[in-house]
């Protein structure tokens, strides 16, 4: 046969929690298939607002919203919000595993902003 | 199919299937459920946690905490808020269900972790000392924003000693813990509903309504989300007088000063700008409103204070200075806005300190005597308009429709400056000798002689007409063409005119010889000729050294807002700001966005300095017709085709003339018309012209000017084939047309016909002249193109009664095409002395009665 007949394959948007540290976690997105009776199924990519129009995704206001914060979370931009001025950057897990305090203004600055993000949820949902 | 709007999982990766890893997330909210116990070792501490009326042990459950303050729980697969406690402490419960504290440890352990969530929520507590309270200490305000809609209301928080209640929460007594001696002790806290009652009645009072979270906010909250913040700010008094206790507001990890502020702004004029000093007083601080224009043009309402809270500025002041601070320019310690755009300061509401409003100077304009034409209503106030923005040193664009005559009031313009100029010369010498009285110096002969300079720039199709018309309204002025190959290149020369015409492309050739010289008035008639900004003729028609400007055009915004720019920044440079300014602020919302409010604005920006006035609009003032002649010039192949071709008819019919001959009368008027079709395009006559005609350009030229504004017109011409090159034209222009020609059945005329008058796309209508001159009703036209001279007038004035007769409510504008230098001229001349010699040349009368004389005068 030349041609199937199969129908193209759908994806959705999936947002994830991961642990990334003990304790420790960050919100991230990606590009998840969905089987033949509809349940997602497999990560297909990361998913950010340049991407998901190629998956005729819509970009969305609280998508739009979601993948700011979660672009805010990712460690370059966590390193360049946590750095000194002028200072050498270091890796996020500095942050993590080093003194107690800095543990702690670590996390209160990483909470505030994953909690925006899961306020969403609490009310997107149904 | 289960369907997640929003999927959320929990540590997937690509090896997983991500159905199994996805998590609800519950609505409710997780409570804490705390009890205490004392025992002789020290304290017993529980927690459980509390969904509704379940509660259950941590350890019962798999409980990860998330986020640790606000927490979040993930509980088995489901996701929780969790209230008042931090994630960490339940960290301890997951294994076990009790945590016993050492008497040594007791106090630092209550210190860092219970007391502050215990002040918040009931306990159960065994084995301590009892303390009861039950007197109110006040109602504590806190703003809550939502988070998601950004509206703002009060939540209002009974203050108890020990403890604090949200005023409709159901519960009437707290049991809680406090230290005392060392030793942790019990108190338990009961309402006093009554005296809370007063409290909310004082609210109510104040203004406020309770929202159905039970929080109050503004019975108005309008379209401000910080409008309870200043609502606050006004109402601070009354709030502290009625004994509340206001939180500090913290917007965006910032505390707003919670002072009222006043904003004192004064305007000076100087010759051609406005100075605009302002200074607000917000408590102890005074701030130059210039520090404040930063943060305006930004949109950003948190100035910061020397004491390290923020000054927030009113909703009020951000929409009624963003214009302001966006135009004026920092000048010193003060903003200065350029006088062509007073606009703002009028809508500000700012006045002068003693000078009066920031208005334009009233003149009192009377028309020169020396314009040798009576003006309609509507043109005298054009040209008082053009005066009047003269006299306050402002250029103007003078935008009517077509045929509504921007050149004659351009031209009483011109000559009240002329005169203006004159008087001026006269009080300046009378100033030089001393004299006090400058109002009564009248100009004498040689201050009159001085000449004007003025430059008007022009198309070259229209040069011959401006001369045309100023040499006929008004032939005072002395005018010189600057254009072709012998214009002057001495400044010196080009100094004794009034007026100078040349053509764009002349005035940039000729950039640096114009560049020397400083004129009086600077006109564009057909300005949207310096639309591109880019273009070299833009910038070197800005460089032009012009005291004032005029910009004619019947079409100002062609394309797109920034013609209007462009044409702005010439007559009133920085009145819209630079371009990359004014396309964020006007192209881009009105273009892309059809943004109302930015219309409004730009509208109030150039109001002052564009003057439109539709043919409908001064319907009143315009005859129900009138007919105007337009010159124009062959192009120089047309030219050189037209001599030889009257060069050789007029050696013929000279040489063998034989007036009763109608052989020869025929050959006459074979050799009149054949000048007259060259005279409207060459290649009428010769397939094989490739080259442009002056006069058909001319046509299109008007006919797009005319089209833009929505108009319909009507083209007469004796020749079909004329009418076929314009088919041709508004084939390739892809513009719907209608045509009638002898050759077509009477249904498809009728049905041409009906097609012109009945769709508005259609808007032009080719007709030749001898089929279509009588009969018709075509009063959807509301311009007559006749594009040649028909010898006899009558036939013309049948041709122009097509568009102009009963049922039409329009005024119709007649435009007769006229090739200078040409038989066509001749024709009209004929035409006007109402001669008999037309009618003998091309009527088949028995005895022509024409002479030598005029087969000579019409080939001349």
């Amino acid at each position: 046969m030349l041609f199937t007949t199969e129908a193209a394959e759908t994806y959705e948007v999936v947002y994830n929690l991961q642990e990334v540290a003990e304790g420790f976690f960050l919100p991230s997105a990606y590009i998840v298939s969905r089987d033949k009776e509809g349940f997602l199924a497999h990560i297909r990519q990361k998913a950010v607002r340049e991407t998901i129009g190629h998956f005729q995704l819509e970009l969305d206001d609280v998508r739009g919203r979601l993948f700011d914060i979660i672009d805010q979370l990712q460690p370059k931009n966590l390193e360049k919000r946590l750095a000194r001025p002028n200072a050498r950057r270091k890796p996020w897990t500095n942050f993590w595993r080093t003194r107690k305090c800095k543990r702690s203004f670590f996390l209160s600055s990483t909470n505030a902003s994953t909690n925006s993000s899961l306020m969403w949820f609490n009310t997107a949902c149904p | 199919m289960v369907q997640y709007r929003l999927p959320l999982t929990w540590n997937v990766d690509r090896r997983v299937l991500v159905k199994d890893f996805i998590i609800r997330v519950a609505q409710e909210t997780l409570e804490p459920d705390l009890a205490f116990r004392r025992t002789r070792e020290g304290v017993q501490y529980r927690l459980r946690l509390r969904k509704g009326d379940l509660v259950w042990k941590v350890s019962s459950r798999d409980v990860i905490p998330v986020t640790n303050h606000p927490a979040w729980l993930l509980v088995d697969d489901t996701l929780f808020r969790a209230a008042h406690i931090n994630g960490n402490m339940v960290k301890p419960f997951r294994t076990r269900d009790v945590v016993s504290i050492p008497q040594a440890s007791v106090k630092t352990y209550f210190q860092k972790f219970i007391l502050k969530i215990a002040s918040q929520i009931d306990i159960d507590a065994e084995g301590f000392d009892i303390h009861y309270f039950d007197q109110l200490k006040t109602c504590r305000l806190e703003i809550n924003h939502h988070f998601f809609n950004s509206e703002a209301a009060f939540l209002a928080y009974m203050v108890y000693p020990k403890a604090e209640f949200h005023w409709n929460e159901r519960r009437t007594k707290r049991t809680t813990l406090e230290f005392s001696q060392e030793e942790v002790g019990i108190i338990q806290i009961r309402r006093d509903m009554d005296a809370e009652q007063v409290y909310l009645d004082r609210l109510k009072n104040l203004g406020l309504v309770e929202n159905a979270q039970g929080q109050f906010g503004l019975s108005e909250p309008g379209s401000d989300p910080l409008a309870l913040v200043h609502w606050v700010i006004r109402n601070r008094p009354l709030l502290e007088e009625g004994g509340f206790v206001l939180s500090p507001i913290q917007m965006e990890d910032k505390v707003v000063y919670l002072q009222q502020a006043t904003l004192n702004m004064q305007t000076e004029r100087a010759i051609d700008w406005f100075d605009i000093y302002g200074e607000v007083a917000i408590g102890e601080f005074t701030i130059p409103f210039l520090a404040l224009a930063k943060f305006i043009r930004e949109d950003n309402r948190f100035y910061p204070l020397p004491n390290g809270t923020y000054f927030l500025i009113p909703q009020e002041w951000m929409e009624k200075y963003k214009s302001l601070v966006q135009f004026a320019r920092k000048e010193g310690k003060h903003l200065r806005l350029n006088k062509s755009q007073f606009t703002l300061l009028s809508e500000l509401g700012l006045s002068e300190n003693e000078e009066g409003a920031p208005t334009l100077v009233e003149v009192d304009f009377k028309i020169s005597p020396l314009l040798k034409a009576t003006l309609r209503p509507y043109q005298t106030e054009g040209a008082r308009w053009l005066v009047q923005l003269y006299r306050n040193n402002l250029g103007g664009c003078l935008a009517d429709d077509m045929g509504l005559g921007k050149t004659v009031q351009t031209i009483a313009a011109l000559l009240y400056a002329k005169e203006h100029k004159a008087a001026v010369s006269a009080a300046e010498e009378l100033e030089t000798a001393n004299q006090l009285d400058l109002f009564s110096a009248k100009a004498g002969d040689e201050d009159f002689l001085q000449p004007l300079n003025a430059l008007i720039i022009l198309p070259a199709s229209l040069v011959f007409n401006w001369e045309a018309e100023i040499r006929k309204f008004a032939p005072s002025l002395t005018t010189y063409r600057h254009v072709g190959a012998k214009r002057y290149r001495d400044i010196r020369l080009l100094r004794r005119f009034d007026i100078i015409l040349t053509t764009y492309q002349t005035a940039l050739r000729d950039e640096e010889l114009l560049l020397q010289l400083e004129y009086e008035y600077i006109v564009l008639d057909e300005s949207q000729q310096i639309k591109n900004r880019d273009s070299k003729v833009y910038h070197a028609i800005n460089r032009l050294n012009g005291k004032h400007k005029i910009s004619l055009s019947g079409t100002p915004i062609e394309n797109s807002l920034s013609d209007l720019w462009a044409q702005m920044q010439f007559i009133n440079p920085d009145l819209l700001g630079n371009f990359s300014f004014f396309k964020k602020e006007f192209i881009t919302p009105i273009e892309k966005y059809q943004d109302e409010g930015k219309k409004y604005r730009l509208r109030a920006l150039v109001t002052p300095y564009l003057l439109r006035r539709t043919k409908e609009e001064v319907a009143k003032d315009l005859p129900p017709l009138s007919t105007q002649v337009f010159y124009s010039e062959m192009t120089p192949e047309q030219k050189k085709l037209y001599e030889r071709e009257k060069s050789a008819a007029r050696n013929y019919l000279l040489e063998n003339f034989d007036a009763n001959n109608p052989q020869y009368r025929i050959l006459v008027l074979r050799s009149l018309t054949k000048l007259r079709q060259i005279c409207n395009h060459p290649r009428i006559v010769n397939d094989q012209y490739q080259r442009e005609s002056g006069k058909f350009n001319d046509v299109l030229e008007h006919w797009d000017v005319i089209r833009k504004s929505n108009h319909k017109a009507l083209f007469f011409s004796s020749f079909v084939r004329y009418l076929e090159l314009f088919r041709e034209e508004f084939e390739a222009r892809r513009q719907p047309f209608s045509m009638l020609t002898g050759n077509m059945s009477p249904q498809e005329r009728q049905s041409n016909i009906q097609v012109f008058e009945d769709k508005p796309e259609v808007q032009s209508f080719l007709i030749s002249i001898k089929s279509g001159g009588v009969g018709l009703n075509l009063t959807a036209a509301d311009y007559v193109f006749i594009l040649d001279p028909w010898w006899n007038p009558t036939t013309e004035q049948q041709a122009i009664a097509r568009a102009h007769r009963i049922g039409q409510e329009k005024n119709v504008i007649a435009v007769k095409f006229i090739t200078k230098d040409s038989i066509e001229e001749k024709i009209l001349k004929l035409q006007e002395r109402k001669s008999k010699l037309a009618e003998d040349i091309i009527e088949n009368v028995r005895r022509a009665d024409f002479s030598i004389g005029d087969i000579e005068y019409l080939l001349e």
